[in-house]
């Protein structure tokens, strides 16, 4: 141990004063680098995009939380009861409606449920113009879901008036709406 | 293989020994010697350009750590010194103080120490001091260093006789031995007993210096040499005298008394004096003096098996640079020190401690400083990504403290909690640096927003189908919008039919409408009216005009299946 041996107040000062330099040498240049990716981290393109990304986000998912909240169709299976319970909404009031659901494919990799909702058979077949708007209105507005894809409105069958003739307010439909989700 | 270089320097005379291999066996590798004529004003200077040139000329490199450097005797002072103890480390420590008062002439603090034991008990020693002005040996250092070789360590030539009277086995353990070397102004007197040290003397006596002594003996202890007048070197009766001179110290010395075994031979080196005795190269002895009181004079040929090809002469007047190479190699008969205190030897890291003490502690220094600064920086930067953090919690979750309401109150719990964890600087995500448990909550967001769009049917790659209800409305928001400029109609049945896209035509909504108008002329410009205003809509595709009929009993026309093709893409883009 000529080394230790050799060992005086200066070289163990040189020695140590020179390991604890290599050490906080490697201590500051790791700490330069945790500057440099700070700075990094708080530049434009950093923290503040990522907190400005946050925040957008935040928009996004308080907009899907409402729609969510006011999403009355959120089941696939659900969709005729959802019909069901839009025409016998208080602004609607038309009342029971048949409907007669396929399934088909349509477009590439989706499946369209058609639902076709028309005056129940042997029942009230006629209504207001506003009922039936307000119906349609409906069925879009509560879900961004389904589409209205077929209208028709026509006077009521009872209502014999001819092209020159202007007869009452009472109509019936025939509608289809369509549900288009991925095929699983 | 281990290297020494052993020089003695002399007053006009410097000679250099530069051997190889081990103490018991070494090899002569080179050998110089140098002289500066008498009258010289500076001869120690003259020594050292001399003996510089001859190191250059024969390109003799040798490092500072393998230079071993003889003094002359004649700047020594010899005294015994008996202490009541042996051990080496406390001889040390008293060495100055009691010697000093045996020192009259010189400040203790100007003269460096050194030792020999001649005989110890566990409780006593017996020691031989030599000290010599620490001015005179640094002078020989200096001049030494200047020629090129820093010595390693110093002795006088009185040592590095011994050594080498030792290393040629002429100090039988039965006898006595007297090792004379002379030189230009000194010759030095070593008395090796049982082949321990006994005594040294330093005569100022030499070719070209009257008679004077200093000696060591128990018997004889006295002043150091004192400066002797310098005689003229080639003056035939003046040599003679010397001679005299010499051989009568010798005699001195052989017939004192306080021996154990008397003087068996006398072995002579250095500078031949014919006056007193001369040896062939055989070594046989010749001259007025071939014994002294029946002592034999022999020449001290330590040389002779490490340079036989030397003369004689060459090899008498190399041993004292021997002596001190054959130190220099680990020969340990004497162990003379005279480099201590400030003259201690520093090599080139020595020199170069204090510098690197100095840098090493700047160095410390200077980064402990920029740990610190660094340190304080990294603080502030990540109190503010911390700020970031708690201003975006308080954008999403609300703070309770200023009463700010954020814009999630219905977020799920886990992204609540997160950001409430995150903005309170709790450390239970430890594993996570402060950007990325930002960035974890925009991914538990993004999995939240996933899930909401997915049950909300929002988020896919297939485009819903167009509206027929849009398209309808947007129809009949064209004739409504008309106004008078219609006049009296009426609709009579509307149909709205998305239909799929084909090879022919894209993806549209058919309107088709069944109205009256009332009137004459009026009604059909009206219809045409109608059908143009539907026409020039940006997401018509096309109208289909139809026949019209007059209705019954005349006052205007009716039109059956008016149709009008809508892309509600299209109408969805003007919006935008």
């Amino acid at each position: 141990m000529g080394i230790l041996a050799n060992l005086n107040s200066t070289r163990v000062i040189i020695l140590g004063s020179f390991l604890g330099a290599a050490v906080m040498g490697g201590l500051v240049y790791a700490q330069k680098l945790e500057v440099a990716e700070l700075d990094e981290q708080l530049s434009p393109r950093g923290v503040p995009k990522l907190v400005t990304e946050l925040q957008t986000s935040a928009l996004e998912l308080a907009n899907l939380q409402r729609l969510a909240d006011r999403e009355q169709f959120k089941q696939r299976d659900d969709a005729e009861t959802y019909a069901r319970a839009i025409a016998g909404n208080q602004y609607v009031n038309i009342g029971q409606i048949d409907t007669k659901r396929s399934d088909n494919e349509r477009v590439r990799g989706a499946i369209d449920s058609v639902i076709s909702l028309t005056p129940p058979k042997g029942g009230k077949t006629a209504y207001t113009r506003d009922q039936i708007s307000n119906f349609l209105y409906k069925l879009e507005a509560d879900s961004r879901r389904v589409r209205v894809t077929r209208v028709l409105m026509r006077k009521d069958p009872a209502d014999k008036s001819k092209p020159h003739e202007v007869g009452a307010d009472r109509w019936t439909f025939d509608v289809d709406i369509t549900i288009r989700q991925p095929k699983e | 293989m281990a290297r020494s270089c052993g020089i003695r320097f002399g007053q006009r005379h410097a000679s250099l020994v530069l051997l190889e291999g081990s103490a018991k066996k070494p090899k002569l590798r080179a050998h110089l010697e140098v002289e500066v004529a008498p009258g010289e004003e500076d001869p120690l200077g003259s020594l050292v350009d001399a003996l510089k040139a001859a190191a250059k000329s024969q390109k003799l490199k040798v490092s500072d750590e393998h230079v071993q450097l003889a003094l002359d005797s004649g700047l020594a002072a010899f005294r015994p010194l008996s202490l009541p103890f042996a051990d080496k480390a406390k001889v040390e420590e008293v060495l100055k103080f009691e010697i000093e008062s045996r020192l009259p002439q010189w400040d203790i603090d100007e003269v460096v120490c050194d030792f020999h034991v001649r005989r110890s008990t566990p409780v006593e020693s017996d020691l031989l001091v030599v000290a010599l002005k620490k001015a005179d040996v640094k002078a020989r250092i200096d001049a030494s260093a200047r020629a090129g070789f820093e010595p390693h360590e110093v002795e006088i030539v009185a040592t590095t006789l011994f050594e080498a009277a030792r290393h040629a086995g002429l100090l039988a353990a039965d006898a006595a031995q007297l090792l004379v070397h002379i030189g230009e102004r000194t010759s030095t007197l070593v008395v090796v007993e049982g082949g321990r040290l006994a005594s040294m003397r330093a005569l100022q006596l030499g070719l070209g210096a009257a008679a004077s002594t200093a000696e060591a003996d128990p018997a004889a202890e006295g002043e150091t040499a004192a400066e002797a007048p310098i005689a003229a070197p080639n003056d035939p009766e003046r040599q003679k005298v010397v001679a005299e001179r010499l051989t009568r110290e010798i005699l001195r010395t052989l017939s004192a008394g306080q021996r154990e075994h008397a003087i068996a031979a006398v072995y002579l080196c250095g500078t031949e004096m014919a006056d007193l005795v001369a040896f062939d190269n055989e070594g046989n002895a010749s001259g007025p003096h071939v014994e002294i009181a029946g002592v034999p004079i022999a020449p001290l040929d330590a040389l002779r098996e490490a340079a036989p090809e030397l003369s004689l002469a060459e090899r008498l007047r190399l041993v004292p640079a021997f002596g001190a190479a054959l130190h220099g190699l680990g020969a340990n008969g004497l162990t003379p020190h005279l480099r201590r205190e400030e003259l201690r030897y520093a090599g080139k890291f020595e020199r170069l401690e204090v510098p690197l003490g100095v840098l090493g502690l700047f160095l410390l220094t200077l980064t402990t400083a920029l740990y610190i600064v660094d340190y304080k920086v990294v603080e502030a930067r990540e109190a503010d990504i911390d700020a970031w953090t708690k201003s975006n919690h308080n954008y999403l979750i609300g703070s309770t403290n200023d009463g700010t309401r954020g814009r999630l109150p219905l977020a799920p719990d886990n992204i609540k909690n997160y950001s409430r964890r995150i903005a309170e600087g709790l450390d239970s995500d430890p594993e996570r640096t402060q950007v990325e448990r930002l960035r974890h909550l925009r991914s538990l967001m993004a999995i939240e927003i996933g899930r909401l769009e997915r049950e909300l049917g929002t988020k896919t790659d297939i485009a819903p189908p167009q509206s027929a209800l849009e398209a309808m409305t947007h129809t009949l928001d064209v004739i409504h919008g008309m106004g008078e400029r219609l006049g009296r109609f009426a609709i009579r049945e509307v149909r709205a039919q998305q239909n799929p896209g084909t090879a022919s035509g894209g993806e549209h909504v058919q309107v088709v409408l069944n109205m009256t108008f009332w009137g004459d002329l009026e009604a059909t410009r009206a219809y045409n009216d109608m059908m143009n205003e539907l026409e020039g809509q940006p997401w018509t595709d096309r109208v289909e005009r139809r026949g019209t009929n007059t209705l019954e009993g005349g006052g205007g026309i009716y039109i059956d299946g008016i149709t009008i093709h809508v892309d509600t893409n299209r109408i969805n883009k003007e919006q935008s």
